[in-house]
């Protein structure tokens, strides 16, 4: 075990990157996660010319080579993009900046909680949904007190996945954020580029940490679907 | 009063090869319950739900109560959440996730109950419940009117329960309070013992028939059962195939105690 002592010390570890790649999933999933299941909403209610297609259009982050989801992004949001302009005059660059990453990683995620949130509202029984509606309630109202709350553990897991993702997040993230140590450098790009400079230890230890989180974190959605927490049994108190 | 004429087609199920389905009746009474008879399949559902605004027929016209909710010359089409009706479903479509009580609270924080007050169906002899059942609007009157509905219904004691912790008949019990506490103008009953074990079935539909005499309130039930007509046909539509065989008014019928089972068979053969 003589090659594990150079790993756990605060030099290897890298705290600091740990929490940039902490934050830029976490903000990109609450971010998708609005996105998504509003979206999924929106789609999943009834059939409108070329659903298909924004269905597909929505669910093709996920077979893109996060390259091109990259490129793509740099023509929206670069410094001569569609709207890069546009958001510079605000004062927001998102070219090598961490926000860019958020931006990023919330594309690379989006159809794994709109897909899951688009099963799991289409999974809810409609005639709970015309119940609610036979007694009044909005559309909206249907949705928040009724659907949502079935769809929830489903949700969930999509939400879950998709934290995971995006920790992992790595094409898209090089293309318009870079790979800048300390600002925009994520786990899995410290751990290529520790890989490339010959730092064994430091590569090592991220690869462990990155393990231990994405495994924390699928445990704690099992956990989360089966435990009280979820809105399925609240009515209970 | 209840008037309805409604049309629809529904298309053929992919890769059945059948020719669809359609749909294209017409019946008007002014009893307080109505009851469509039929065979599975014959479109009891479809109509029903097309009253209650969950199925928008291509041409027609619902009349309940002086209420037009459907006049599709006029371009009336009002919404199934401010229709104003009592719906039960087959299977009571109780919110699983929510409390007895949060499901018959449900309707009452969706700011209807107030302009469909006065609906004259809620005062008289609450049989358990000492008080008549208010109609006014406000917290305080909604958690009294709940309050009182529990008790009435006898469903007050699982109150905190979740639906799938309580018996058949109390589900059917919170189905029905449930549909009773917007204060709705009619009630709209699909197969509602057809759930039930025979014997609860029985003892639901007299507890039912005394509930729909003391709320006094017009109800629209749906079976493929005769003892359903036998207690609670006033007016008794037969339908077939989309169509309707028969238009009877059945109230003299079962006064004279005849079973409506020897009936049924010669007028559906």
């Amino acid at each position: 075990m003589d090659f594990l002592s150079p790993l756990l010390t605060a030099d290897t570890l890298k705290i600091s990157v740990i929490l940039l790649t902490l934050k830029v999933a976490g903000i990109a999933t609450v971010v998708s996660s609005v996105l998504g299941v509003l979206t999924a909403w929106c789609i999943a209610r009834r059939p409108f010319p070329g659903r298909t297609w924004v269905d597909a259009l929505c669910a093709l982050p996920l077979v893109l080579p996060p390259t091109v989801i990259g490129y793509y992004l740099i023509l929206l949001v670069g410094r001569r993009g569609l709207i890069g302009p546009w958001l510079a005059e605000f004062g927001i660059n998102l070219m090598f900046s961490w926000q860019g990453a958020v931006v990023a990683a919330t594309v690379v995620v989006f159809p794994l909680i709109y897909k899951s949130a688009r099963a799991a509202l289409e999974a809810v029984d409609h005639n709970l949904e015309n119940a609610a509606r036979t007694l009044g309630a909005s559309e909206w109202k249907v949705f928040v007190r009724v659907s949502l709350p079935l769809a929830w553990r489903g949700i969930l897991a999509g939400v879950m996945l998709a934290f995971a993702r995006g920790m992992g997040e790595f094409g898209a993230t090089l293309m318009i954020a870079g790979n800048l140590p300390g600002r925009t450098q994520t786990l899995s790009l410290a751990i290529y580029s520790a890989f490339q400079a010959g730092d064994d230890a430091q590569a090592l230890t991220l690869v462990i940490v990155t393990s231990l989180l994405c495994m924390g974190i699928l445990i704690l959605a099992d956990k989360l679907a089966t435990s009280g927490l979820s809105f399925g049994r609240r009515g209970a108190a | 009063m209840i008037d309805v004429s409604i049309t629809h087609r529904l298309p053929p199920a992919k890769g059945s090869g059948g020719k669809g389905f359609k749909l294209d009746v017409s019946f008007a009474t002014e009893d307080r319950t109505l009851v469509l008879f039929g065979h599975s399949g014959s479109g009891k559902t479809l109509t029903l739900q097309a009253i209650a605004g969950l199925m928008h027929p291509r041409a027609g016209r619902i009349v309940i109560n002086g209420a037009t909710l459907l006049d599709t010359a006029a371009g009336i089409d009002i919404p199934a959440r401010n229709r104003g009706l009592g719906y039960v479903f087959q299977d009571y479509a109780l919110f699983p996730h929510l409390s007895v009580r949060k499901n018959v609270e449900f309707g009452l924080n969706a700011g209807r109950h107030a302009s469909v007050a006065g609906n004259g169906g809620a005062g008289g002899t609450a049989a358990g419940a000492g008080a008549g059942v208010g109609t006014g609007s406000g917290e305080r009157n909604d958690r009294q009117r709940v309050d009182e509905l529990l008790a009435l219904f006898e469903i007050d004691h699982v109150a905190h329960n979740l639906p799938g912790n309580i018996s058949g008949g109390q589900r059917q019990r919170t189905a029905l309070a449930r549909a009773l506490a917007t204060n709705p103008r009619a009630l709209l009953l699909d197969e509602p013992f057809s759930a039930l074990d025979p014997l609860l079935r029985v003892r639901m539909r007299k507890e039912f028939t005394r509930l729909f005499a003391h709320f006094d309130i017009p109800a629209i039930i749906i079976t493929h059962d005769p003892d359903d007509v036998d207690a609670f046909a006033d007016t008794l539509v037969l339908y077939e195939d989309g169509r309707i065989r028969h238009h009877l008014n059945f109230r003299e019928l079962r006064a004279e105690g005849r079973p409506a089972l020897g009936l049924l068979m010669t007028l559906m053969s």
